[in-house]
């Protein structure tokens, strides 16, 4: 009875259509109700400034506003908070007073609207909805009569938060709609039965190896072969005589006589017999293909309770597992639209767990209902593929997505490796790029396929307000510019995709261009490992490492030239600020409200809106990096760092590190930004710096 | 929905009776042999306070090139926006005395918040200003260029609204004051010069009507609006003017896709200062608070933003904030020279309508389903 009056107050105002809130995700209200309730001062004060933001958006819902502001006043009683020094309310008078406001508030915000309807007396309302009788009488009591005492307040005040726990954060978790889960489930299920349909094909062309058999005698032998795998032990010489009716069966290619045969059997072998005059069943569908659905029908007519046609048997699946790819397919895209960025984290979850594969990175958090993980991993990466292609095919966004995330990820390891710019990449790290980036050139192609279809248009830069038509857009430009500052990374397939974008284009002098482009990556990168091992090869290494610089200069000026060439988009700034302030954007696609445009396509990105610390934006951040350099140093860095110091070490060593520094400091940094670590300091180089930096170098080796 | 919709509940036609047309003539006429009149409407809510206005403004515009507007009423202005306090000089007769029309203000101030209760000071700071600017700027003797002033007070009238109300027509000092009376006696302002301690009078005219319609029993029918409705469809209305007229927007859903269609206006952060008008914001959260968020565009010009001098030059959407470039996107009507000279952003609670959120491919990341919500109602 109670619990049904709180459904009453709570629940009926359970929307099925869409609310304003003030978060921009469910994740973000999780990161409130886990801060808030938290015993660490710091969380719950985090929560507390994230609530005070969402206030000012004006659309709170009243339970976290109350939430909020009991949680604030518990953070100034130093009954709370042992050893609480500052900020502290000492006056136990006026911690009362918040105390009763708040508590009113709480029962006001609750039980009011009911009375307004209902006529009902307060306390009767509250006592339907389970709000405590304690906190009824002190909103009484606090209006009509003395300030009730401290030690009574500060009780109730936890019962209030119980009482909030209980009937609005936990009923909201429970309500969040939980769509990556169905997401996953539905992505599971697709990869199951790619894999199956994977392994049939390759048993039927194992087959067809095995002998040049007629259709029906390869029939045949497919049931040998998926007969022998479910045959245990004793009952071998049943299934062999069985078999060989079946065999006869379809050597005459008479479907109605196998149908018999089976009818039979199976009748006679009750158990066992089923399942092998499945497998018949199954080499029938094959001999005759029209009428698979209609002897179906009739063996489930037949055994209506032994053959559960839900069971995902093997052969089953075969039979209509194209079907039910596509049902699949339809039904996540379907999802998709509703839910793109959910989609896509969950593809990229799977990716991630691929990531795993490859290295030893064990920071993966997996939740537990994932077992992606466990099953056996055939073709797994081709498997993910076929699953990119089917969805694709009919939400072309999705493509650009992915794209779009897997060019950020890499993006973000490699800018992340900046903060200790001259230690190389981890392992971990250089294989999770490498195996990022490995899908980017297949994402193009796929692309290129969509495009040729019509899919996916090409971002006209001269239209800034979009054409109202479904077609996805992308600016190859832009996307170019991206890969080309990605093939710093170190691996052959951004450049790779430099090309292909270039193709794609259309643009030939591009393409030749960028042909020309000794991309870095291309070289081995080992080339460059420090071996100490003879003097000779020292040298030789450092003649392959300025090589390798002179190269890289080379590239750097090339870029800055084709970036200033096609500077436009959104993302020049360093432009005059003043200049630009008020212009309307350069190009704009059309986005949701409250999100941006993905640089290159015509998807949408959620910004982050955390507020960066002031101290490491803008001009401050070279020092900044430097600095930790030097602390995340790994000792051998370190004492080559010291090799720069005169009186240790020779001179050769001395230009070694200098030049390695310096094609470091172009492999991490962006070059896109044309800066260079000179004298520790970073530095804007323009074109001229670059030639004399260049011949530098080259005095250096002779 | 859209367009073309009255502001009254009932499609009933206007009715000015004849004590309504003594008012106003008796108003304009007062110019010929005075300077121009300063009349300040007032009244209880749904009385009529609007209608009489533009009723009035129809006829001083029959006498002078260009009447003086301002606007008080936060709630539901007469030609600008929600949270917006706003001088209009307007040289054109109302056709449609019923339907709200946009009209672009001479100057105006973000206030914030539909209601004045939540910081009267704040409040009666903007009236203050407005008003002196146009004394200096539209009502100077010496060139004969004076114009007539109308002001619209808002329907709150009891308690802290009735403070303001004193404080208003204290400072303003009107040549006239029109009543708007209904026939619950207990529901009107006290009769006479309420607002002067039982002073002299000096040239003050009195003026008191009564609500034009009534039904069968000779009480007061107040029109009652859905005041929620009434200000998203200005919202509506004002944001379509960044369109060409010629653009199709016939329905709501077009405009909320043409708005997520719209290449936006791109402002650097660092160069604007936001100020929070009713909110305690902490500063990690300030972009937490912005997105998405219908805000003020003021100009500042480097004064404190603590002063109420601040000039608004409309409204904006931050449609997105991309905190690593330093760059907010706005969408906003304000022609690009206005839009470079603004330095402020104004953070009230005029809340997004949700029909610019919703679209069909372009669904807002702060549309959520599944909420458990409780509002209280807050609307007055």
């Amino acid at each position: 009875m109670m619990e049904d009056m709180v459904m009453i107050g709570l629940r009926n105002e359970f929307m099925a259509g869409y609310k304003l809130v003030p978060w921009s995700t469910w994740e973000q209200w999780n990161f409130v109700r886990e801060s808030i309730f938290s015993s660490n001062p710091e969380s719950v004060a985090a929560a507390l400034r994230r609530v005070a933001a969402w206030r000012s958006r004006g659309c709170l819902p009243v339970a976290i506003d109350v939430t909020a502001v009991i949680v604030e006043i518990q953070c100034q009683d130093p009954f709370f908070r042992e050893g609480l020094l500052d900020g502290a309310l000492s006056s136990e008078e006026l911690l009362a007073m918040l105390y009763c406001m708040a508590i009113v508030r709480l029962v006001n915000v609750f039980v009011e609207p009911l009375h307004k309807k209902t006529r009902r007396s307060i306390s009767e309302l509250a006592e339907a909805i389970g709000l405590p009788r304690a906190l009824i009488d002190i909103r009484h009591e606090s209006s009509h009569r003395d300030l009730p005492s401290l030690q009574l307040v500060r009780l109730a005040s936890v019962k209030a938060l119980d009482w909030l726990k209980s009937n609005y954060w936990e009923p909201q978790r429970k309500a969040i709609p939980d769509v990556q889960k169905e997401i996953r489930c539905r992505l599971r299920e697709m990869i199951h039965y790619i894999k199956a349909k994977y392994t049939q094909r390759m048993k039927a062309k194992h087959n067809t190896i095995l002998g040049s058999l007629t259709s029906n005698r390869m029939q045949a032998w497919f049931l040998h072969l998926d007969f022998s795998e479910q045959d245990s032990s004793g009952s071998r010489s049943l299934d062999k005589e069985l078999l060989s009716q079946y065999e006869f069966g379809l050597m005459c290619n008479n479907s109605r006589l196998l149908m018999v045969l089976v009818m039979l059997n199976s009748r006679e072998h009750a158990d066992h017999g089923f399942e092998i005059s499945w497998f018949a069943i199954v080499g029938l569908g094959l001999a005759s293909k029209g009428r698979k659905g209609y002897i179906i029908d009739d063996i489930n007519g037949v055994y209506p309770e032994k053959y559960p046609l839900s069971r995902c048997s093997f052969s089953k699946v075969r039979l209509d597992f194209n079907k039910r790819i596509s049902k699949i397919s339809i039904s996540v895209c379907r999802v998709y639209s509703a839910y793109p960025s959910d989609v896509v984290s969950v593809l990229m979850e799977i990716f991630q767990l691929h990531v795993s594969d490859f290295s030893d990175v064990t920071d993966k958090e997996i939740t537990e209902d994932s077992d992606v993980r466990h099953e056996p991993l055939i073709n797994s990466t081709s498997v993910l593929k076929t699953i990119i292609t089917k969805l694709s095919h009919n939400r072309p966004r999705l493509l650009l997505s992915m794209l779009k995330i897997v060019l950020e990820m890499i993006k973000d390891i490699h800018e992340k490796g900046q903060d200790h710019f001259l230690s190389p990449l981890s392992e971990a790290k250089v294989c999770q790029i490498k195996h990022l980036s490995s899908f980017v050139p297949w994402f193009l192609m796929n692309l290129k396929t969509l495009k040729d279809s019509g899919r996916i248009g090409l971002m006209e830069e001269l239209k800034p307000l979009a054409s109202r038509d479904a077609v996805q857009t992308v600016s190859l430009k832009k996307l170019i510019r991206l890969c080309l500052s990605l093939s710093a990374v170190g691996d052959k397939h951004l450049p790779e995709s430099v090309l292909l974008l270039s193709d794609l284009s259309g643009n030939t002098n591009l393409t030749e261009s960028l042909k020309k482009l000794p991309l870095p990556c291309l070289h081995d990168r080992d080339a460059a490992e420090y071996s100490c091992s003879s003097m000779e090869s020292v040298i030789l290494q450092e003649e392959i490492a300025i090589k390798k610089a002179t190269e890289k200069l080379q590239y750097l000026k090339l870029q800055s030239r084709i970036s200033n060439a096609k500077s436009t988009g959104t993302e020049d700034q360093d432009n005059d600020v003043a200049k630009n302030s008020g212009m309307l954007a350069k190009s704009w696609i059309p986005c949701p409200i409250g999100m941006l445009p993905c640089s290159f396509s015509s998807t949408s990105v959620l910004p982050v809106l955390d507020k960066a610390d002031d101290d490491c934006q803008g001009t401050i951040i070279p020092e900044n990096n430097h600095d930790k350099f030097e602390k995340d140093h790994t000792p051998r860095e370190k004492s080559q760092n010291n090799i720069q110091s005169p009186d240790t070490e020779n001179a050769i060593k001395k230009l070694r590190l200098t030049t390695e520094e310096r094609s470091y400091s172009i492999d991490v940094i962006n070059p896109m930004e044309g800066r260079l670590l000179i004298d520790g300091v970073w530095k804007k180089v323009d074109e001229a710096e670059f030639f004399a930096i260049q011949s530098n170098i080259r005095t250096f080796v002779q | 929905m859209l367009m073309g919709e009255n502001d009254g509940a009932g499609s009933a036609p206007v009715i000015i009776p004849p004590s309504w047309e003594e008012a106003a003539e008796f108003i304009a006429r007062e110019g010929d042999t005075a300077p121009p009149p300063i009349a300040v409407v007032c009244g209880p809510k749904n009385s009529g306070k609007s209608t009489f206005s533009r009723y009035l403004l129809n006829t001083l515009l029959s006498r002078y090139k260009k009447v003086g507007y301002l606007d008080t009423d936060v709630g539901q202005p007469e030609f600008f926006l929600p949270g917006c306090l706003s001088v209009h000089i307007i040289d054109e007769r109302i056709s449609d005395l019923r339907s709200w029309s946009l009209k672009s203000p001479d100057r105006c101030c973000f206030f914030g918040d539909v209601s004045s209760k939540r910081d009267p000071q704040a409040y009666l700071g903007h009236v203050r200003g407005l008003y002196d600017n146009f004394l200096g700027e539209h009502y100077k003797f010496y060139e004969k260029q004076a114009l007539p002033l109308i002001i619209n007070t808002p329907g709150w009238v009891k308690g802290t609204g009735y403070d303001l109300l004193v404080e208003m027509l204290k400072y303003i000092s009107p040549t006239h004051v029109v009543q708007v009376r209904i026939s619950a006696e207990s529901k009107n302002l006290p009769k006479g010069a309420f607002w002067l301690d039982g002073e002299h009078y000096g040239s003050l005219h009195l003026i008191d009507i009564y609500s034009a319609r009534t039904d069968f029993f000779n009480q007061s029918v107040l029109t009652r609006k859905d005041a929620g409705t009434l200000r998203d469809r200005r919202l509506f209305e004002y944001f379509k003017l960044c369109f060409p007229s010629d653009l199709d927007i016939k329905t709501n859903k077009d405009l909320a896709y043409a708005l997520a269609s719209l290449c936006p206006y791109e402002v650097p952060f660092s160069r604007i200062k936001v100020k929070h008008l009713h909110c305690q914001v902490p500063n990690s959260e300030v972009f937490h608070s912005l997105n998405a968020t219908i805000v003020g565009l003021a100009i500042n010009s480097g004064k404190p933003p603590s002063s109420f001098s601040q000039q608004c030059v409309g409204l904006g959407i931050v449609r997105g904030i991309d905190v690593k470039n330093d760059r907010i996107y706005v969408i906003t009507p304000v022609p690009i020279h206005n839009l470079q000279k603004v330095d402020l952003l104004l953070q009230g609670l005029i809340e997004i309508p949700t029909g610019f959120l919703q679209v069909r491919r372009c669904l807002s990341p702060y549309m959520a389903t599944n909420v458990l919500h409780k509002l209280p109602e807050k609307d007055e």
